[in-house]
């Protein structure tokens, strides 16, 4: 698999930065009342970076996509009033709750997962040093 | 239709039209880039000037159709979700749709006999959508005029053509010193003549 600069092993990573972002979003709001959805792309892009074995510019890209989602995801869900108005109800009418300190939060956060997402820290399975992957044509 | 519906129709022409302008100016540039040329897009030319073996849309174009939507997809999706318009991914999803279909029209000439000597006409030069024949003078006759490098629209060309003689410092062969210093004027490229067919 190659999509953009992204092998399994680097999309497992996203995933996996994705749920803990995630979690780590909801703890954040209910146990100290911070809504932080950059942290969401700090992890994504961190974790991203950590499973990849080489540079992607378009995979940050990607990355960048996938922390937005999910940070508009955890404060729809959070935000959430009533099970029936649930995650989907909060995603289709998420623009509505848009003002600018959170227009700027999801911009930071989106922008720290697409640096972080194009990054190696990952090291090489063949032990040698970093190195531009070619991109998929 | 109410408004919602009209801005929904405004984004999705919206995203046919900047993808349209980005997928012509970056065939302008692979053009002008040897190198990346070589690696990529040549496979390309090769494979459809000459004679017909194999199906339409192989796993190398089938990447860098889907390469691309992916990428679009990824803004679009974004616009969406911070402006509650469905009319940019959507665009997306149906650009993607188009250009798959819109290949299969546009070298539909691709046959037994090689591009060069089914004898088509040369490309004629104008505002309108890039027929058949107009992407099969690309595949004769890359670096003639007109310029044929645009996807959907052929507006594109003409506007690349009157800005070659600045494009062509911006690009890789123009900044390696790989074209002659002749400058295409805005002149010598309306002075183009065509055939109609």
């Amino acid at each position: 698999m190659n999509w953009l600069g992204l092998d399994l092993r680097a999309f497992a990573a996203a995933i996996v930065g994705c749920v803990l972002g995630f979690f780590t979003y909801g703890y954040l709001m209910h146990a100290l009342g911070m809504e932080s959805p950059w942290v969401i792309g700090l992890m994504v892009g961190g974790a991203t970076a950590l499973g990849s074995s080489s540079r992607s510019k378009m995979r940050g890209l990607v990355v960048g996509t996938l922390a937005l989602w999910t940070a508009a995801s955890a404060q729809a869900l959070n935000a959430a009033q009533t099970p029936a108005h649930g995650i989907v109800d909060g995603l289709v009418g998420f623009h509505a709750t848009l003002d600018l300190v959170r227009l700027a939060q999801l911009t930071i956060g989106t922008l720290l997962a697409i640096g972080l997402g194009a990054l190696s820290l990952g090291g090489h399975r063949d032990g040698s040093g970093p190195s531009r992957q070619a991109e998929p044509r | 239709m109410g408004w919602t519906e009209f801005w929904w129709g405004v984004a999705i022409l919206g995203v046919f039209f900047v993808s349209d302008l980005v997928y012509a100016l970056d065939h302008y540039l692979v053009h002008f880039d040897r190198e990346r040329y070589a690696r990529t897009h040549s496979i390309h030319h090769r494979r459809y000037n000459g004679r017909k073996n194999e199906r339409h849309l192989d796993h190398s174009e089938l990447t860098t159709y889907g390469s691309a939507a992916l990428m679009s997809a990824c803004a679009t999706s974004a616009l969406t979700l911070l402006t509650g318009n469905p009319g940019f991914f959507l665009g997306s999803v149906l650009k993607f749709v188009h250009t798959l279909l819109f290949h299969h029209y546009q070298h539909r000439w691709w046959s037994e006999v090689a591009v060069r000597k089914q004898g088509l006409p040369k490309a004629t030069s104008g505002w309108g959508i890039a027929s058949a024949n107009y992407h099969a003078y690309h595949h004769s006759h890359p670096d003639d005029l007109p310029f044929t490098y645009a996807e959907t629209w052929k507006g594109f060309d003409r506007i690349l053509e009157w800005l070659h003689p600045w494009l062509l410092k911006l690009t890789v062969d123009g900044q390696a010193g790989r074209i002659a210093a002749k400058v295409m004027s805005r002149d010598a490229a309306r002075g183009a003549k065509t055939v109609d067919p």
